[in-house]
């Protein structure tokens, strides 16, 4: 069941220096209980696309030009900023990259929770307070009533991301918006945030759109992902296909500089050649052409539009088909090491993460 | 908290000996005397009113009577005999005042004080509520009319001095708009021009320092966060963003409540107020060594508990800070 819809959303910043085209061209479909990830380089527009959706761009510079995000069919960039208050926290939420500067220093953590149940169900602060224990006691914090008299620097890093993701979840949204939620963790702590997302998931049935540009954190709970470049997508597929068959030359080059934990351990990270284009002066082609090995003159006058990919697996999974925007890929699939062959002399690190997270109970 | 208070009482008595000393050795350094005016008294009634305050004694032994304790004194330790107008300070005893000579230190800042500190309480709140609306208005419309105009404002309330704009008031609202008397004390209508004065500078301070505290606050994460979870824009203000963008104030106002006490001189000279201003002056320039010494003693204290008091109000509202450290 499809719970958020979006379509055609292009977001522009007015900068002193210009116009930039942050997001452009983007859809997405989520449905209910299943993650989609929208993975990209800095500045591709993922975290402006995934806060476009709440209208938490920040107006002025951002300005959201066109396009629907559909939550149960009612348009929420249509919709009036009361509206949207009563949208955000209760049926779709966020979970920021960096507890520390996300929850408030100042205030205890459980009036952080209580909060939001006191404004959006219209509990009293006593009623509100046992919930908010409740959902600390269910993100695995320890001793949950004490914790609501905590402040957030009383907490570890990892005990922070539990008690935002409590925080977002405390509604139970249909939708959970959570933008690098990992990125500011250790990597034993990553791996029990992304385990504990799981979890929740699947017992609320959220949808999660997860914005990350950790492709081993992708693998790890992501169904679908969608690629962005230079505020475009540019991939979309199915997270296991993606892995194994890239047919966009980014994403190529986005896995080939991932470390991989098997193979010779000399080898040195491949990384993308170049740098992302200026914002300011976008080119009429493809966005990836100056850095692509490629490449060919048809992609430097005309942007390749985001197509179908014949014979793909996901024709039958995927709503919309697998995707790419590249003229070449055909010439690029026949050329990516996507063999079993291939994979038993070195598979991708990203290999690994997934298989180790899907084999979990 | 016990330890912090009693850490702090132990710096307060010695900043206050500090104070007491520094005060009275320079005192005594300026030259002149209590009973040096134009109009002198027969030599025989000065040197008896010099031996009466012990201004005849050198000047350690003087302090010792001063700072001293009473039991050390009538035990004729240093020439008392029991009839010693100086009880000493560590008895509690101002001493007696040289100039108002029926009256004691305390008695006269006991009639005084008071009235000084309702003054002062008045415009601290003006300041207060005026300031941090006034900021709040600015931040929550940047780049509009009224933030410019508050802004504009509140850069010339900082500029302005306080008896200039009590002059501008008192032109405005008692002479061209007769709403306000003119001076005196007693009847509320009488305090209302006097605390505006007192209070438009430190109002202009704090909007100032709202203005940008809450800019600041209102970019952070943790706004963001209060938003992207529905809070309505009064608790995303006034819960999230004020409790940041409301810290420097709090630190501002210890200095800024002693500025009003002590700036209230020339208001009060101004209103005609009896408040301990005047004394703050007078005392000094009449040589009134007790007096000055009272009154510096007594500011000494205000201000010290003043800052005590924001330090433990900063530690309860930045739970960061721990009170033992502050």
């Amino acid at each position: 069941m499809k719970v958020l819809e979006v379509r055609n959303l292009r977001v522009r910043f007015d900068t002193e220096r210009g116009p930039v085209q942050a997001v452009d061209e983007f859809s997405l479909d989520l449905a209910q209980g299943e993650t989609v990830a929208l993975v990209g380089e800095s500045g591709s527009g993922k975290s402006v696309a995934s806060l476009a959706l709440l209208g938490l761009v920040p107006d002025p510079p951002g300005v959201i030009e066109t396009g629907e995000v559909l939550l149960g069919g009612e348009n929420l960039l249509a919709a009036s900023p009361e509206r949207l208050r009563r949208v955000r926290g209760r049926e779709i939420a966020m979970v920021f990259q960096d507890p520390r500067s996300a929850l408030h220093p100042l205030l205890p953590l459980g009036l952080q929770l209580s909060e939001v149940l006191e404004v959006h169900e219209g509990l009293s602060r006593r009623e509100a307070r046992v919930r908010a224990a409740q959902a600390l006691g269910e993100v695995g914090l320890s001793d949950p009533e004490a914790r609501l008299d905590s402040y957030p620097h009383e907490l570890s890093g990892g005990m922070r991301q539990r008690a935002m993701i409590a925080m977002a979840l405390i509604c139970k949204p249909k939708v959970l918006i959570a933008d690098e939620p990992t990125t500011a963790l250790d990597a034993t702590v990553q791996v029990q945030i992304l385990d504990l997302l799981r979890t929740l998931q699947r017992q609320y049935g959220t949808a999660i759109l997860l914005v990350s540009h950790d492709l081993g954190v992708v693998a790890r709970i992501a169904d679908r992902v969608q690629v962005m470049y230079a505020g475009r997508v540019v991939e979309v597929a199915l997270a296991e296909e993606l892995f194994d068959r890239p047919l966009h030359p980014y994403t190529r080059g986005l896995l080939a500089s991932v470390p991989r934990l098997r193979g010779p351990a000399s080898r040195r990270l491949e990384s993308i050649g170049g740098a992302p284009p200026d914002p300011l002066n976008p080119s009429p082609g493809c966005a990836f052409a100056p850095r692509c090995g490629f490449v060919q003159e048809a992609c430097r006058k005309q942007r390749p539009p985001l197509s179908g990919v014949p014979r793909a697996v996901s024709d039958v999974l995927l709503v919309g088909g697998r995707r790419s925007a590249c003229f070449e890929r055909e010439r690029l699939d026949l050329a990516t090491p996507g063999t079993a062959a291939d994979r038993s002399a070195g598979g991708p690190g990203v290999e690994e993460a997934r298989d180790s997270g899907r084999s979990r109970p | 908290m016990a330890g912090f208070l009693v850490r702090r009482a132990l710096w307060f008595v010695l900043t206050l000996w500090a104070v007491v000393t520094l005060a009275f050795f320079l005192m005594r350094a300026a030259p002149g005397g209590p009973f040096s005016g134009e109009r002198r008294a027969a030599a025989s009634v000065e040197a008896a009113l010099r031996e009466r305050y012990h201004l005849d004694w050198p000047l350690w032994k003087q302090y010792l009577a001063y700072v001293g304790p009473l039991e050390l004194g009538s035990r004729g330790w240093i020439d008392g005999d029991g009839s010693d107008p100086f009880g000493g300070v560590l008895a509690g005893d101002l001493g007696p005042s040289l100039k108002y000579r029926d009256f004691s230190v305390g008695e006269v800042l006991a009639q005084s004080l008071p009235v000084s500190l309702e003054l002062g309480a008045l415009a601290l709140v003006f300041a207060v509520v005026a300031g941090v609306g006034a900021g709040l208005c600015c931040a929550l419309r940047p780049g509009s009319k009224l933030d410019l105009a508050l802004h504009w404002g509140s850069t010339l309330g900082v500029a302005l001095p306080g008896f200039v704009l009590a002059s501008v008031l008192i032109l405005v609202f008692v002479f061209l708009l007769p709403i306000f008397p003119v001076a005196g004390w007693g009847r509320p209508s009488q305090a209302i021009l006097p605390a505006i004065a007192l209070g438009a500078p430190v109002a202009a301070s704090i909007a100032r320092l709202v203005r940008a505290g809450m800019f600041e606050a209102l970019g952070q994460d943790y706004v963001r966060t209060a938003i992207a979870k529905g809070m309505p824009v009064r608790i995303v203000v006034l819960r999230h963003a004020l409790r940041q963008g409301i810290l420097p104030v709090i630190s501002y106002l210890g200095p800024a409540s002693a500025g009003i006490l002590t700036g209230s001189l020339v208001i009060e000279k101004i209103f005609f107020i009896p408040g301990t201003g005047q004394h703050f002056v007078n005392s000094a320039l009449n040589r009134d060594y007790t007096l000055a010494m009272g009154v510096t003693i007594l500011y000494t204290a205000l201000v010290f508990f003043l800052n005590t008091l924001v330090d433990i109000c900063y530690t309860l509202l930045d739970p960061r800070i721990p009170l033992e450290e502050a």
